[in-house]
């Protein structure tokens, strides 16, 4: 069953982006991709009971990864791009069948 | 994104965790440090997406901030000294009674000063996520930078 959203949920992601982009103006660069991560993941929350399977399996892996690029891969810049490179690819790879 | 709490923070302790903060070593007659504990799961949630540090919506959020009003000299460093001794009181409170805590840096304090409706003399400095922990996550600290002792004070 599809989850409503709320004009609430999205202004809540919104302050998330607005207090990131005035935090990463004195963070160090490496919080950077975590919390547009985060942003991504909170946008997933909302999709996570989708009818669409493309879209749940999407969906499923940002949530899994969410923990794993803020703890693990946090300092280790060549993870973290192979990581978001495997994680693009995999989204190619549903949208097209999604199209289709 | 929200843990389910088992176990709530109780007033009793409460009161112990914002008595702890209140002993830490701190100017006599100078109450400049501001002590904030919110519960309102409605607030608590509307501070979390202030907060991209904090990793799940907390039970209960400790704030912490300076009276500039109070503060003579606003280039002096004593009243950092004060608010860490306080924070760190909170800290070691909380865990003493089993209660997970976390000082979150990435707190975009503005918006929690406008967000609780404070005066402008009110500075708010750190944001603190506390709540009894749903599992025992096993946290590996690296201390083998301090196998050697680099410098001993014989006084």
């Amino acid at each position: 069953m599809r989850k409503k959203i709320v004009e609430k949920d999205l202004i809540n992601i919104i302050i998330h982006l607005i207090s990131s982009s005035r935090l990463l103006i004195d963070e160090p660069k490496e919080y950077g991709p975590m919390r547009l991560f985060s942003a991504a993941k909170y946008l997933c929350q909302l999709l996570e009971n989708t009818d669409d399977q493309n879209t749940k399996i999407i969906v499923e892996k940002i949530i899994e990864l969410d923990p794993i690029i803020s703890r693990d891969f946090f300092n280790k810049p060549k993870e973290l791009k192979n990581c978001l490179d495997d994680l693009s690819k995999l989204i190619t790879n549903h949208i097209r069948e999604y199209d289709e | 994104m929200q843990r389910i709490y088992k176990k709530k923070i109780s007033d009793k302790i409460l009161d112990t965790l914002f008595d702890c903060a209140k002993k830490a070593p701190r100017s006599q007659g100078n109450e400049i440090i501001e002590f904030y504990f919110v519960r309102s799961k409605k607030i608590v949630e509307q501070i979390f997406w202030f907060c991209p540090g904090m990793e799940d919506i907390p039970e209960l959020i400790a704030i912490l901030g300076i009276n500039q009003k109070k503060v003579a000299n606003l280039e002096s460093y004593y009243h950092y000294l004060e608010l860490g001794s306080c924070l760190q009181n909170v800290l070691l409170s909380a865990s003493s009674l089993g209660i997970g805590s976390v000082p979150v840096g990435s707190s975009n304090l503005a918006g929690i000063h406008s967000l609780l409706g404070l005066s402008k003399e009110i500075s708010l400095k750190i944001v603190i996520s506390l709540g009894y922990p749903t599992k025992n996550r096993k946290i590996e600290v690296d201390l083998s930078q301090f196998k050697k002792i680099r410098s001993y004070n014989l006084l």
